[in-house]
Protein backbone atom coordinates (compact mmCIF):
# COMPACT_ATOMS: atom_id res chain seq x y z
CA UNK A 1 0.00 0.00 0.00
CA UNK A 2 2.88 2.39 0.85
CA UNK A 3 4.21 2.01 -2.84
CA UNK A 4 0.86 2.55 -4.31
CA UNK A 5 1.39 6.26 -2.36
CA UNK A 6 -1.42 5.44 0.97
CA UNK A 7 0.08 6.06 4.15
CA UNK A 8 0.49 3.08 6.39
CA UNK A 9 0.79 1.83 9.64
CA UNK A 10 2.17 -1.41 9.79
CA UNK A 11 1.40 -2.87 13.35
CA UNK A 12 2.82 -6.51 14.24
CA UNK A 13 3.04 -7.75 17.48
CA UNK A 14 6.02 -8.12 19.63
CA UNK A 15 6.76 -12.08 18.46
CA UNK A 16 6.10 -10.97 14.86
CA UNK A 17 7.95 -7.78 14.59
CA UNK A 18 11.31 -9.71 13.54
CA UNK A 19 9.56 -10.89 11.17
CA UNK A 20 8.10 -8.28 9.92
CA UNK A 21 11.31 -6.49 9.60
CA UNK A 22 12.95 -9.18 7.31
CA UNK A 23 9.90 -9.21 5.11
CA UNK A 24 10.53 -5.40 5.28
CA UNK A 25 13.88 -6.02 4.05
CA UNK A 26 13.40 -8.50 1.51
CA UNK A 27 10.98 -6.35 -0.29
CA UNK A 28 13.07 -3.63 -0.23
CA UNK A 29 11.72 -1.38 2.54
CA UNK A 30 14.06 -2.08 5.00
CA UNK A 31 13.47 1.25 6.93
CA UNK A 32 9.17 0.93 6.93
CA UNK A 33 8.04 1.67 10.61
CA UNK A 34 6.73 -1.01 12.13
CA UNK A 35 4.68 0.24 15.50
CA UNK A 36 5.20 -2.91 18.22
CA UNK A 37 2.61 -3.93 20.32
CA UNK A 38 3.08 -6.68 23.29
CA UNK A 39 1.88 -10.15 21.83
CA UNK A 40 -0.35 -11.64 21.82
CA UNK A 41 -3.37 -9.48 20.03
CA UNK A 42 -5.25 -12.95 19.37
CA UNK A 43 -7.22 -14.76 21.36
CA UNK A 44 -7.91 -11.52 23.85
CA UNK A 45 -11.06 -10.54 25.54
CA UNK A 46 -11.95 -6.99 23.89
CA UNK A 47 -10.54 -4.88 26.17
CA UNK A 48 -7.53 -6.04 26.33
CA UNK A 49 -7.05 -5.52 23.08
CA UNK A 50 -8.29 -1.93 23.23
CA UNK A 51 -5.90 -1.14 26.00
CA UNK A 52 -2.89 -1.99 23.44
CA UNK A 53 -4.59 -0.61 20.68
CA UNK A 54 -5.18 2.81 22.79
CA UNK A 55 -1.32 2.36 23.98
CA UNK A 56 -0.22 2.28 20.62
CA UNK A 57 -2.28 5.05 18.73
CA UNK A 58 -0.19 7.83 19.73
CA UNK A 59 2.80 6.32 17.70
CA UNK A 60 0.27 4.89 14.99
CA UNK A 61 -0.67 8.77 14.46
CA UNK A 62 2.84 9.62 14.15
CA UNK A 63 3.54 6.78 11.63
CA UNK A 64 0.87 8.02 9.51
CA UNK A 65 1.31 11.55 9.66
CA UNK A 66 5.12 12.35 9.99
CA UNK A 67 7.17 12.92 7.08
CA UNK A 68 8.75 9.82 5.44
CA UNK A 69 12.02 10.74 5.67
CA UNK A 70 11.83 11.83 8.83
CA UNK A 71 10.35 8.35 9.47
CA UNK A 72 13.51 6.54 7.32
CA UNK A 73 15.64 8.51 10.06
CA UNK A 74 13.99 7.12 12.94
CA UNK A 75 13.22 3.71 12.25
CA UNK A 76 16.15 2.81 9.91
CA UNK A 77 18.37 1.66 12.52
CA UNK A 78 15.68 0.27 14.64
CA UNK A 79 16.26 -3.17 15.74
CA UNK A 80 13.28 -5.65 16.70
CA UNK A 81 13.50 -7.88 19.38
CA UNK A 82 11.39 -10.26 20.38
CA UNK A 83 10.07 -10.79 23.58
CA UNK A 84 10.94 -13.90 24.67
CA UNK A 85 14.08 -14.99 23.11
CA UNK A 86 13.28 -17.23 20.37
CA UNK A 87 16.30 -17.79 18.34
CA UNK A 88 17.97 -19.70 20.66
CA UNK A 89 21.98 -18.94 20.45
CA UNK A 90 23.06 -21.71 18.53
CA UNK A 91 25.71 -23.20 21.15
CA UNK A 92 28.75 -24.89 19.24
CA UNK A 93 29.40 -28.09 21.49
CA UNK A 94 32.47 -28.55 23.13
CA UNK B 1 32.49 -33.98 -14.76
CA UNK B 2 32.55 -30.42 -14.18
CA UNK B 3 29.37 -28.75 -14.64
CA UNK B 4 31.19 -24.89 -15.10
CA UNK B 5 32.84 -22.64 -12.51
CA UNK B 6 30.14 -22.50 -8.87
CA UNK B 7 28.79 -19.49 -8.25
CA UNK B 8 28.70 -19.94 -4.37
CA UNK B 9 30.99 -18.40 -1.76
CA UNK B 10 33.65 -20.58 -0.75
CA UNK B 11 34.45 -21.11 3.29
CA UNK B 12 37.23 -22.28 4.23
CA UNK B 13 36.95 -24.69 7.27
CA UNK B 14 39.34 -27.38 9.18
CA UNK B 15 39.28 -30.98 7.34
CA UNK B 16 37.32 -32.08 10.16
CA UNK B 17 33.53 -33.10 10.08
CA UNK B 18 33.05 -31.91 13.59
CA UNK B 19 34.11 -28.54 12.40
CA UNK B 20 32.45 -28.42 9.12
CA UNK B 21 29.02 -29.12 11.70
CA UNK B 22 29.88 -27.17 14.21
CA UNK B 23 29.96 -24.42 11.70
CA UNK B 24 27.47 -24.82 9.31
CA UNK B 25 25.38 -25.39 13.06
CA UNK B 26 25.78 -22.11 14.27
CA UNK B 27 25.05 -20.10 11.14
CA UNK B 28 21.97 -21.96 10.97
CA UNK B 29 22.06 -23.90 8.10
CA UNK B 30 21.48 -27.48 9.47
CA UNK B 31 18.04 -29.26 10.55
CA UNK B 32 19.85 -29.96 13.82
CA UNK B 33 21.07 -32.78 12.42
CA UNK B 34 24.87 -33.28 11.10
CA UNK B 35 25.13 -32.74 7.43
CA UNK B 36 27.76 -33.78 5.01
CA UNK B 37 29.85 -31.39 3.56
CA UNK B 38 28.97 -29.89 0.74
CA UNK B 39 32.52 -29.41 -1.05
CA UNK B 40 32.80 -28.52 -4.73
CA UNK B 41 33.27 -31.52 -5.50
CA UNK B 42 30.15 -33.39 -4.25
CA UNK B 43 28.38 -31.00 -5.93
CA UNK B 44 29.67 -30.77 -9.09
CA UNK B 45 29.10 -35.00 -8.68
CA UNK B 46 25.37 -34.03 -7.46
CA UNK B 47 25.05 -31.80 -10.52
CA UNK B 48 25.65 -34.66 -12.40
CA UNK B 49 22.26 -35.67 -11.99
CA UNK B 50 20.55 -33.02 -13.71
CA UNK B 51 20.44 -31.83 -17.31
CA UNK B 52 19.51 -27.75 -15.85
CA UNK B 53 22.63 -25.41 -15.62
CA UNK B 54 23.63 -24.88 -12.14
CA UNK B 55 22.98 -21.20 -12.55
CA UNK B 56 19.73 -21.42 -13.47
CA UNK B 57 17.33 -19.93 -10.86
CA UNK B 58 14.15 -22.21 -10.39
CA UNK B 59 12.13 -20.17 -8.35
CA UNK B 60 12.83 -17.69 -5.35
CA UNK B 61 11.42 -19.33 -2.26
CA UNK B 62 9.66 -17.60 0.49
CA UNK B 63 9.68 -15.48 2.73
CA UNK B 64 13.13 -14.40 1.89
CA UNK B 65 12.57 -14.64 -1.30
CA UNK B 66 16.19 -16.05 -1.51
CA UNK B 67 17.22 -17.59 -5.24
CA UNK B 68 17.25 -21.14 -5.59
CA UNK B 69 19.40 -21.81 -8.11
CA UNK B 70 20.11 -25.34 -9.74
CA UNK B 71 23.56 -25.32 -8.05
CA UNK B 72 21.97 -23.88 -4.87
CA UNK B 73 19.64 -26.64 -4.56
CA UNK B 74 22.59 -29.06 -5.35
CA UNK B 75 24.21 -27.81 -2.40
CA UNK B 76 21.22 -28.59 0.06
CA UNK B 77 20.79 -32.09 -1.68
CA UNK B 78 24.60 -32.89 -1.14
CA UNK B 79 23.63 -31.62 3.01
CA UNK B 80 20.85 -33.87 3.19
CA UNK B 81 22.81 -37.08 1.91
CA UNK B 82 21.15 -37.31 -1.37
CA UNK B 83 21.85 -39.39 -4.46
CA UNK B 84 22.49 -37.49 -7.77
CA UNK B 85 19.68 -39.35 -9.03
CA UNK B 86 17.39 -37.77 -6.93
CA UNK B 87 18.36 -34.12 -8.09
CA UNK B 88 15.17 -33.81 -10.87
CA UNK B 89 12.60 -34.72 -8.12
CA UNK B 90 13.77 -32.45 -5.81
CA UNK B 91 14.23 -29.46 -8.22
CA UNK B 92 10.45 -30.45 -10.14
CA UNK B 93 9.33 -30.53 -6.05
CA UNK B 94 10.44 -26.47 -5.37
CA UNK B 95 9.18 -25.54 -9.36
CA UNK B 96 5.69 -26.92 -8.37
CA UNK B 97 5.92 -25.93 -4.58
CA UNK B 98 6.65 -22.10 -5.71
CA UNK B 99 2.85 -22.34 -8.05
CA UNK B 100 0.85 -19.59 -6.68
CA UNK B 101 -1.95 -22.34 -5.85
CA UNK B 102 0.17 -23.66 -3.36
CA UNK B 103 0.92 -21.22 -1.39
CA UNK B 104 4.31 -21.36 0.05
CA UNK B 105 4.72 -17.98 1.53
CA UNK B 106 2.06 -18.89 3.67
CA UNK B 107 2.92 -22.36 4.65
CA UNK B 108 6.23 -21.08 5.43
CA UNK B 109 5.47 -18.10 8.21
CA UNK B 110 2.08 -19.63 9.22
CA UNK B 111 1.95 -20.63 13.45
CA UNK B 112 -0.57 -23.48 11.92
CA UNK B 113 1.78 -26.97 12.16
CA UNK B 114 2.17 -27.67 8.12
CA UNK B 115 5.07 -29.07 5.71
CA UNK B 116 4.40 -29.47 1.83
CA UNK B 117 4.28 -33.84 1.46
CA UNK B 118 5.92 -34.70 -1.75
CA UNK B 119 3.75 -37.60 -3.02
CA UNK B 120 5.90 -39.47 -6.35
CA UNK B 121 4.20 -41.48 -8.89
CA UNK B 122 5.11 -43.40 -12.02
CA UNK B 123 8.29 -45.22 -12.97
CA UNK B 124 10.91 -42.94 -11.17
CA UNK B 125 9.69 -44.99 -7.37
CA UNK B 126 11.12 -47.88 -8.42
CA UNK B 127 13.84 -46.69 -10.39
CA UNK B 128 14.98 -44.65 -7.38
CA UNK B 129 13.39 -46.89 -4.38
CA UNK B 130 10.82 -44.14 -3.03
CA UNK B 131 9.17 -46.70 -0.11
CA UNK B 132 5.71 -46.86 -0.75
CA UNK B 133 4.92 -49.73 1.65
CA UNK B 134 5.01 -50.85 4.93
CA UNK B 135 6.61 -47.93 7.17
CA UNK B 136 6.24 -45.22 3.80
CA UNK B 137 5.69 -42.47 6.50
CA UNK B 138 8.37 -43.36 8.61
CA UNK B 139 12.48 -44.11 8.21
CA UNK B 140 14.44 -46.50 6.55
CA UNK B 141 14.41 -45.74 2.76
CA UNK B 142 17.65 -43.09 1.63
CA UNK B 143 15.43 -41.66 -0.72
CA UNK B 144 12.21 -40.65 1.23
CA UNK B 145 14.64 -39.58 4.22
CA UNK B 146 16.83 -37.46 1.66
CA UNK B 147 14.36 -35.98 -0.45
CA UNK B 148 12.17 -34.66 2.30
CA UNK B 149 15.43 -33.59 4.24
CA UNK B 150 16.52 -31.44 1.02
CA UNK B 151 13.05 -29.87 0.81
CA UNK B 152 13.52 -28.59 4.67
CA UNK B 153 16.91 -27.61 4.23
CA UNK B 154 15.89 -25.52 0.93
CA UNK B 155 13.02 -24.02 2.82
CA UNK B 156 15.54 -23.15 5.12
CA UNK B 157 18.71 -22.11 3.90
CA UNK B 158 17.31 -20.42 0.76
CA UNK B 159 13.79 -19.45 2.00
CA UNK B 160 15.05 -18.04 5.33
CA UNK B 161 12.75 -19.77 6.93
CA UNK B 162 14.13 -20.33 10.69
CA UNK B 163 11.98 -21.32 13.25
CA UNK B 164 11.01 -18.44 15.38
CA UNK B 165 12.16 -15.46 12.62
CA UNK B 166 10.16 -16.42 9.62
CA UNK B 167 8.95 -19.68 10.77
CA UNK B 168 6.45 -18.71 13.32
CA UNK B 169 5.01 -22.28 13.90
CA UNK B 170 3.89 -22.79 17.33
CA UNK B 171 4.83 -26.27 17.67
CA UNK B 172 6.00 -27.68 14.33
CA UNK B 173 5.91 -31.27 13.25
CA UNK B 174 8.57 -34.31 12.73
CA UNK B 175 7.47 -34.56 9.05
CA UNK B 176 9.27 -31.28 9.25
CA UNK B 177 12.45 -32.66 8.80
CA UNK B 178 11.28 -34.78 5.99
CA UNK B 179 8.24 -35.40 4.22
CA UNK B 180 8.28 -37.60 0.82
CA UNK B 181 6.62 -40.88 0.13
CA UNK B 182 5.51 -43.01 -3.35
CA UNK B 183 2.06 -44.12 -3.54
CA UNK B 184 1.31 -47.83 -3.75
CA UNK B 185 0.18 -48.22 -7.45
CA UNK B 186 1.04 -52.07 -6.94
CA UNK B 187 -1.77 -52.15 -4.98
CA UNK B 188 -3.81 -49.53 -5.86
CA UNK B 189 -7.24 -51.30 -7.47
CA UNK B 190 -8.22 -47.63 -9.13
CA UNK B 191 -5.78 -45.41 -11.16
CA UNK B 192 -3.21 -43.96 -9.30
CA UNK B 193 -2.91 -39.72 -8.42
CA UNK B 194 -1.13 -39.02 -11.33
CA UNK B 195 -3.33 -40.56 -14.20
CA UNK B 196 -6.32 -39.49 -12.16
CA UNK B 197 -4.89 -36.12 -12.75
CA UNK B 198 -4.30 -36.68 -16.35
CA UNK B 199 -0.16 -37.62 -16.76
CA UNK B 200 -0.08 -40.88 -18.39
CA UNK B 201 1.08 -43.98 -16.55
CA UNK B 202 4.58 -44.18 -17.74
CA UNK B 203 5.16 -40.30 -16.65
CA UNK B 204 6.77 -39.90 -13.56
CA UNK B 205 5.47 -37.26 -11.49
CA UNK B 206 5.77 -35.24 -8.02
CA UNK B 207 2.45 -34.04 -5.86
CA UNK B 208 3.01 -31.27 -3.40
CA UNK B 209 0.16 -31.26 -0.67
CA UNK B 210 0.61 -28.92 2.17
CA UNK B 211 -0.55 -31.17 5.16
CA UNK B 212 -0.15 -31.43 8.79
CA UNK B 213 0.62 -34.58 10.25
CA UNK B 214 -1.01 -38.03 9.12
CA UNK B 215 -3.34 -39.36 11.83
CA UNK B 216 -4.54 -42.85 12.00
CA UNK B 217 -7.74 -44.05 10.99
CA UNK B 218 -7.46 -47.45 12.57
CA UNK B 219 -10.68 -49.83 11.91
CA UNK B 220 -10.01 -53.09 12.34
CA UNK B 221 -13.96 -54.10 12.38
CA UNK B 222 -14.86 -52.94 8.94
CA UNK B 223 -15.63 -55.95 6.33
CA UNK B 224 -17.25 -53.30 4.10
CA UNK B 225 -16.60 -50.11 2.14
CA UNK B 226 -19.17 -47.80 3.97
CA UNK B 227 -17.94 -49.89 7.57
CA UNK B 228 -14.54 -48.72 6.80
CA UNK B 229 -15.11 -45.24 5.21
CA UNK B 230 -17.60 -44.52 8.20
CA UNK B 231 -14.58 -44.99 10.88
CA UNK B 232 -12.43 -42.71 7.85
CA UNK B 233 -14.82 -39.85 7.72
CA UNK B 234 -15.06 -39.32 11.37
CA UNK B 235 -11.67 -39.54 11.87
CA UNK B 236 -11.12 -36.52 8.94
CA UNK B 237 -13.52 -34.33 11.19
CA UNK B 238 -11.73 -33.32 14.28
CA UNK B 239 -12.59 -29.71 15.98
CA UNK B 240 -8.83 -27.99 15.93
CA UNK B 241 -7.43 -29.36 13.33
CA UNK B 242 -6.52 -26.99 10.57
CA UNK B 243 -8.97 -27.42 8.23
CA UNK B 244 -11.67 -26.84 10.46
CA UNK B 245 -11.66 -22.98 9.96
CA UNK B 246 -12.12 -23.03 6.01
CA UNK B 247 -14.99 -25.62 6.60
CA UNK B 248 -17.36 -25.60 3.28
CA UNK B 249 -15.40 -22.94 2.15
CA UNK B 250 -12.19 -24.48 0.41
CA UNK B 251 -8.71 -26.64 0.83
CA UNK B 252 -8.39 -29.85 0.13
CA UNK B 253 -8.16 -33.66 2.58
CA UNK B 254 -6.14 -36.21 1.71
CA UNK B 255 -7.11 -39.64 2.66
CA UNK B 256 -4.26 -42.16 2.00
CA UNK B 257 -5.84 -45.72 1.95
CA UNK B 258 -4.12 -48.62 3.11
CA UNK B 259 -3.70 -51.50 0.33
CA UNK B 260 -5.87 -53.79 2.85
CA UNK B 261 -8.72 -51.21 3.27
CA UNK B 262 -8.39 -50.28 -0.49
CA UNK B 263 -9.10 -53.96 -1.33
CA UNK B 264 -12.42 -54.22 0.92
CA UNK B 265 -13.57 -50.78 -0.71
CA UNK B 266 -12.44 -51.53 -4.26
CA UNK B 267 -14.01 -55.37 -3.75
CA UNK B 268 -17.52 -53.69 -3.08
CA UNK B 269 -17.51 -52.42 -6.41
CA UNK B 270 -16.61 -48.30 -5.63
CA UNK B 271 -14.77 -46.46 -7.14
CA UNK B 272 -12.02 -43.91 -6.58
CA UNK B 273 -15.12 -40.89 -6.96
CA UNK B 274 -17.52 -43.43 -4.68
CA UNK B 275 -15.16 -43.21 -1.90
CA UNK B 276 -14.56 -38.96 -2.18
CA UNK B 277 -18.68 -38.72 -2.24
CA UNK B 278 -18.69 -40.61 0.80
CA UNK B 279 -16.49 -38.81 2.39
CA UNK B 280 -17.50 -35.30 1.34
CA UNK B 281 -21.11 -36.47 2.31
CA UNK B 282 -20.16 -37.60 5.60
CA UNK B 283 -17.15 -35.89 6.89
CA UNK B 284 -19.11 -33.05 8.43
CA UNK B 285 -18.93 -31.21 11.66
CA UNK B 286 -22.58 -29.40 12.84
CA UNK B 287 -23.19 -25.23 13.01
CA UNK B 288 -22.71 -25.44 16.81
CA UNK B 289 -19.71 -27.34 16.87
CA UNK B 290 -17.90 -24.59 15.04
CA UNK B 291 -19.69 -21.45 15.62
CA UNK B 292 -17.98 -18.97 18.09
CA UNK B 293 -14.84 -21.39 18.13
CA UNK B 294 -11.62 -22.22 16.59
CA UNK B 295 -11.30 -19.48 13.77
CA UNK B 296 -14.60 -18.87 13.65
CA UNK B 297 -14.42 -15.33 12.71
CA UNK B 298 -11.34 -15.21 10.54
CA UNK B 299 -13.74 -15.98 7.35
CA UNK B 300 -16.57 -15.14 5.60
CA UNK B 301 -18.81 -18.20 5.51
CA UNK B 302 -20.57 -19.52 2.62
CA UNK B 303 -23.63 -18.35 1.66
CA UNK B 304 -25.36 -21.67 1.39
CA UNK B 305 -24.20 -22.46 5.27
CA UNK B 306 -26.72 -20.80 7.49
CA UNK B 307 -24.79 -19.76 10.67
CA UNK B 308 -27.91 -19.77 12.66
CA UNK B 309 -29.02 -23.43 12.68
CA UNK B 310 -27.30 -25.06 14.96
CA UNK B 311 -27.70 -28.63 13.47
CA UNK B 312 -26.80 -27.89 9.54
CA UNK B 313 -23.73 -30.19 8.94
CA UNK B 314 -21.27 -28.16 7.36
CA UNK B 315 -18.69 -30.84 5.04
CA UNK B 316 -14.82 -30.66 5.99
CA UNK B 317 -14.14 -29.61 1.93
CA UNK B 318 -16.43 -27.31 -0.31
CA UNK B 319 -16.44 -29.98 -3.35
CA UNK B 320 -16.27 -33.63 -3.12
CA UNK B 321 -13.98 -33.48 -5.81
CA UNK B 322 -11.40 -31.70 -3.33
CA UNK B 323 -11.35 -34.98 -1.43
CA UNK B 324 -7.99 -36.61 -2.61
CA UNK B 325 -7.18 -40.48 -2.46
CA UNK B 326 -4.13 -42.43 -2.41
CA UNK B 327 -2.72 -45.21 -1.64
CA UNK B 328 0.30 -46.14 0.35
CA UNK B 329 1.39 -48.15 3.45
CA UNK B 330 1.86 -52.08 3.74
CA UNK B 331 -0.41 -54.52 5.39
CA UNK B 332 -2.28 -53.74 8.16
CA UNK B 333 -5.96 -52.73 8.97
CA UNK B 334 -5.16 -48.65 9.04
CA UNK B 335 -5.16 -46.00 6.57
CA UNK B 336 -4.19 -41.75 7.32
CA UNK B 337 -6.10 -38.75 6.87
CA UNK B 338 -3.86 -35.64 6.01
CA UNK B 339 -5.29 -32.83 6.62
CA UNK B 340 -4.99 -29.36 4.24
CA UNK B 341 -3.82 -25.83 5.69
CA UNK B 342 -6.66 -24.30 3.98
CA UNK B 343 -5.39 -22.19 1.95
CA UNK B 344 -3.28 -23.93 -0.03
CA UNK B 345 -4.12 -26.27 -3.26
CA UNK B 346 -2.08 -29.29 -4.46
CA UNK B 347 -0.71 -29.30 -7.52
CA UNK B 348 1.24 -32.05 -9.98
CA UNK B 349 4.44 -31.78 -11.95
CA UNK B 350 5.88 -34.08 -14.19
CA UNK B 351 9.41 -34.94 -13.22
CA UNK B 352 11.92 -33.50 -16.23
CA UNK B 353 15.34 -34.49 -15.80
Amino acid sequence: MEKKGIRTALVASSEFAVMADVECESLGMSSLPIVVVPHPVGGLKEEAVREKADNALEEIIHVLTESKDKLSQEYREKVYTKQKEALRGRKSFG
Amino acid sequence: MVRGRLQSDRISVRDDLEAVNRLFYTRQWTDGLPIIPPTEKRVQTMLEGTSRKPEEVVGCIPPRWGEATVEKIAINAVMAGCQRTYLPVIITAIEAMLEEQVNLYAIQATTHPVAPLVIVNGPIVKKLDINYGSNVFGQGWWANATIGRTIRLILVNIGGGLPGKLDMATHGRPTKYSYCIAENEDENPWEPLHVERGFDKDTSTVTIFAGESPHNINDHMGTTAEAILSVAAETMVNVGMNQIWKFGGGGESLLVLGPEHAATIAGDGWSKDNVKQYIYENARLPVYKLRGRVMYRNRIWPWWIDTASDNMMVPVVQDWKDIMVIVAGGPGKHSVCITNWMTSASITKAISP
